[in-house]
């Protein structure tokens, strides 16, 4: 086995998902690579090290900020055929619009930056 | 028998939602189709974090919170649709997903970077904490996160994601693969890969918090 195919095995090797001849190829190549068996530390330590952490949570209940939004599409999944499909129109104009601003916005920004380079 | 007002740990307030959060996800989605408002309320607050979790490991801490809601309301609207083949984690965190990946792009074309920058890894310099920083306060779990989070955005938002629902979410290869369209040797391989680049780029940190 070589380095890079060593360093290749190393997550798995790490999460036990590695089969029983792999792991003593591994372990030999280890034994004679001071390299790899710093990398494999360096690797556990790491993963010790984010795996330790909490997750990240959200300050508060997001619920009730979430609730008016909730409120909101529950009512349109109540609108008839007709409404639903102007509400869909509504929709796909806004994200136009959204789309045709940020395109002008980009080709705008550029054409100053072009102008100011001469 | 519960109270009819009864404060759950997720402060749910009434014992139907209470009784509720013993049910389970494919109940509560039936629940809420059938019309049950308080089932979306349980099924939210069993999953913001995760999702706020993951939104904020892909994203950055700062869009974390507004991506969350934007899952929600996608979960909402295709709620209907969920036809069960996957868990329902599995079906939430690939929209949450999705949500993150729109939103790098939409940044990178405000930001004027082509798709291919983005997804390409950035010097491991960049946006980096500085190294100089008090040992003791880089001991802190705060201090870790922070500069776990600038060592991910340093990533292509692909590795993020594998690491981000691996090693944070502690999803199985086989979600993960479900998730990101992917099969169980490319999601490993991949993932290593990912590994290794953020802890070539965590090492600095790493001696630091061996000498706090």
């Amino acid at each position: 086995m070589d380095c890079r195919e060593a360093k290749e095995l190393m997550s798995d090797y790490l999460e036990q998902y590695l089969a029983e001849p792999e792991v003593a190829r591994l372990t030999e190549h280890l034994a004679g690579c001071g390299g790899c068996r710093g990398e494999l530390a360096e690797l556990e330590e790491t993963l010790r090290v984010v795996h330790g952490l909490p997750a990240e949570a959200p300050v508060g209940d997001l619920w009730d900020e979430f609730a008016p939004k909730f409120a909101e599409i529950c009512a349109e999944s109540r609108l008839g055929v007709m409404d639903r499909i102007g509400l869909y129109f509504a929709h796909l104009f806004m994200a136009i619009s959204e789309g045709w601003e940020i395109f002008v916005t980009t080709v705008t920004h550029r054409r100053l930056r072009y102008t100011a380079g001469d | 028998m519960i109270p009819a007002e009864v404060k759950s740990p997720e402060g749910i307030g009434t014992a139907a939602s209470y009784e509720m959060e013993f049910d389970s996800d494919s109940v509560l989605i039936r629940r809420h189709l059938g019309g049950d408002r308080r089932a979306f309320e349980v099924l939210f607050k069993r999953y913001q974090t995760p999702v706020f979790n993951l939104c904020s490991r892909i994203v950055g801490g700062e869009d974390a919170h507004d991506l969350t809601q934007d899952v929600f309301c996608n979960v909402l609207r295709a709620l209907h649709r969920f036809r069960g083949e996957a868990k329902f984690s599995t079906w939430l965190f690939s929209i949450a997903k999705n949500v993150c990946l729109n939103r790098l792009r939409h940044d990178a074309v405000i930001r004027e970077e082509s798709l291919d920058e983005m997804f390409e890894e950035k010097p491991a310099s960049d946006g980096l904490p500085d190294l100089s920083a008090d040992v003791e306060r880089i001991a802190e779990t705060h201090e870790v996160q922070r500069i776990v989070g600038s060592v991910l955005a340093t990533l292509p938002p692909e590795q993020r994601m594998l690491i981000a629902l691996r090693d944070f979410e502690q999803l199985s290869y086989e979600e993960i693969g479900r998730i990101a369209d992917m099969s169980v040797s490319n999601v490993k391989s991949r993932l290593h890969r990912a590994r290794m680049a953020f802890k070539d780029r965590f090492k600095p940190y790493l001696k630091l918090l061996r000498e706090g």
